[in-house]
């Protein structure tokens, strides 16, 4: 799994100005106490946007889309291999997808 | 990885844009509760309680994944994207968004490791530069023994010995030789020689964390590898 504190990171990207100086105060988010730990509301919901309907390539057009080595995030059932890039998770966090029957999230 | 279906329900999740002790938080479409992404535990809403299945899976290099699995699918890109990200992951000083606190001092809070959680609810962690010198390594755990090694592929991957069996040492071939005499594959934990052959052991999930991270959500973890 990923390094979790990095998916916020991308958050920080997204919410602080570029002015190197300033300081982005947490306390200036809105908040709601979960089991005695602050939840902030950073972004709003689908800012980030998960992946709901994934596609996929295969052969030489994922070969195309891809470097050799490019971190992926690969899951086996023994029958199918599906693969997921890690650039690409950071980009969307979660993908929402089928591995046979089961439904799957891939989340790094 | 997860499975995203609780008891009869598949649910569908996205991104809520919260964060909740360091950690991304997910929500889903169908009753809107919060998952966190780190443990797939839902923290509140209509599930809340509720935790989502962890499926095995790993990190290996796209050369080498399309290598081991010729029919390989891949996620395909929406939008162009790259490596590299802030400087965030060498910032010693920098834990989490806002500043938060190492909560147990055994190791560093930018200290990478490899976590481990069985069903239980005990949890161990290893110290990722420990386990890359070591090659893989056993570690007891809630009265379970546990080989956390490499994969052919790059990556981690934990599996549970059976009872009884408490120790295995890596053999020149690559395979792990247990202590009952039975030969282990590290990639798919299949037992390919010795009283259990044709066995698989049961393989468990490993989620590579900070561990400021993995301790604010595993305050009992063990530790391996602390210097």
């Amino acid at each position: 799994m990923k390094l979790p504190a990095l998916s916020h990171a991308l958050l920080l990207a997204v919410v602080v100005s570029p002015v190197a100086a300033q300081v982005f105060d947490p306390k200036s988010l809105p908040k709601k106490d979960i089991k005695g730990s602050p939840m902030y509301i950073v972004l709003p919901r689908d800012e980030i946007p998960a992946v709901f309907e994934p596609e996929f390539l295969h052969g030489e057009a994922a070969d195309a889309q891809m470097e050799p080595h490019e971190p992926v995030l690969g899951v086996f059932d023994g029958v199918t291999a599906r693969a997921y890039s890690l650039w690409q998770l950071d980009h969307h966090e979660v993908v929402n997808d089928m591995l046979g029957d089961v439904p799957i999230a891939a989340t790094w | 990885m997860y499975a995203r279906k609780v008891g009869e329900q598949t649910l569908t999740l996205g991104v809520s844009g919260n964060l909740w002790k360091d950690v991304l938080v997910l929500y889903d479409r169908e009753t809107d509760s919060l998952w966190t992404q780190l443990s797939g535990d839902a923290i509140d809403g209509p599930l809340v309680g509720k935790s989502l299945q962890e499926i095995p899976s790993e990190v290996s290099t796209w050369a080498e994944w399309k290598a081991r699995h010729p029919n390989t699918v891949v996620l395909k890109k929406s939008v162009p994207v790259g490596p590299g990200y802030l400087g965030y992951a060498s910032d010693p000083d920098m834990l989490g968004m806002f500043g938060s606190k190492n909560p147990d001092q055994r190791l560093g809070g930018k200290e990478m490791i490899y976590g481990v959680r069985l069903p239980g609810g005990a949890a161990l962690a290893v110290v990722e530069s420990y386990l890359e010198e070591k090659g893989g390594i056993v570690a007891s755990v809630g009265g379970s023994s546990l080989l956390i090694t490499g994969s052919a592929a790059g990556g981690v991957v934990a599996y549970r010995l059976p009872q009884g069996v408490a120790a295995a040492a890596m053999q020149q071939d690559g395979t792990w030789k247990l202590a009952d005499g039975s030969s282990v594959e590290p990639s798919t934990g299949n037992v390919v020689g010795g009283p259990r052959q044709g066995e698989t052991l049961e393989r468990l999930p490993v989620t590579r964390a900070y561990w400021f991270a993995w301790a604010s959500f595993y305050p009992r973890s063990e530790v391996v590898g602390k210097e």
